[in-house]
């Protein structure tokens, strides 16, 4: 894929994204029912949610470009695992700074040391600990190839934090979307937010992506440029 | 003789404030007993929630931004490859 096409996907993904951010926005702020027990803070839902979805998908197509990367050897691969594990880092990042927003109002406490959220600051650090390895690795390849493993390991992660509320219930809710016996649990109202949330992150995920992706391949052409060897496509 | 032509910017801005104006805003859902047994505290956790999701976003993609304009300049970058 040419840097042009990326950065050309990357455009039409983030327009797409910001006008899914502009509805979310209007929907949370004008639209949605306030919900009875906890009221207005619970409207920090429809950007807790989302990120948290995004960071698990982010720190999965990490895992899966990593195994890929570690059998094949391909450059890219190695380029988009790292781009998307710096997005789940960044979605990451949302979700637990939101969530301990909402908790210190609903729960009267910012944090607790229960197993969803202990088990999602781990996977968070372990995907830190994927780029403080790449950057330390003395050999490149090496460091990618180590990176590689922590992003397969870290990811396995995400099944734990997701039935971690099923298996120990605490004070965290159970799941009000993927419920396998009731099904969704949310208002109409609710539901319609949250998915356009859902939707919106994915694409700025997406086109963030894109972004970042182009930057190691344009990195790469400079590396090849400077060793006198032509562009690659 | 001068005519005002409203601009299609400020018909776009009127359109919109005409809007949010006609649907129920999120003071009158709540209602006003509930308010004002309510703190203002609830929407600062909602606003400084929001606030920080764009505020990392939006620095991940300048920090992405600046490290490309680094390597247009001919740059620094070379590292990874």
């Amino acid at each position: 894929m040419s840097l042009a096409r990326i950065r050309w996907m990357a455009t039409v993904l983030g327009v797409l994204g910001v006008a899914g951010v502009l509805v979310l926005h209007w929907l949370v702020f004008f639209w949605v029912g306030t919900e009875r027990t906890m009221g207005i803070v619970q409207r920090i839902f429809y950007v807790h949610v989302p990120s948290a979805w995004v960071t698990f998908l982010a720190f999965g197509i990490t895992a899966l470009c990593g195994a890929a990367y570690l059998w094949l050897r391909d450059e890219r691969l190695d380029w988009a695992a790292q781009s998307a594990a710096e997005g789940g880092l960044i979605f990451g990042a949302i979700m637990l700074t939101s969530g301990p927003l909402w908790a210190a109002y609903a729960w009267g406490t910012p944090w607790t040391w229960e197993p969803r959220l202990t088990l999602t600051l781990l996977m968070w650090f372990v995907f830190v600990g994927y780029f403080l390895v790449r950057a330390s690795a003395e050999d490149r390849q090496a460091g990618k190839r180590m990176a590689a493993v922590i992003g397969v390991l870290g990811a396995l992660l995400i099944p734990l934090v997701h039935v971690s509320v099923l298996w120990f219930p605490s004070l965290h809710p159970q799941p009000v979307v993927l419920n396998v016996e009731e099904g969704p649990t949310l208002d109409a109202d609710m539901l319609v937010t949250l998915m356009i949330g859902l939707l919106a992150f994915t694409l700025i995920f997406f086109s963030v992506f894109f972004l970042r992706y182009g930057l190691e391949h344009l990195r790469y052409q400079r590396a090849l440029e400077t060793r006198g060897q032509p562009r690659a496509a | 003789m001068h005519m005002f032509r409203p601009r299609p910017a400020i018909v776009l801005l009127a359109a919109l404030a005409a809007s949010l104006a006609s649907s129920p805003p999120l003071v009158a859902q709540v209602g006003t007993e509930v308010l004002a047994q309510q703190s203002l505290r609830p929407y600062w956790y909602v606003f400084i929630a929001y606030a920080l999701a764009w505020l990392l976003l939006l620095g991940w993609m300048f920090s992405i931004g600046r490290r490309m304009r680094g390597l247009d300049g001919g740059g620094a970058g070379n590292r990874d490859a």
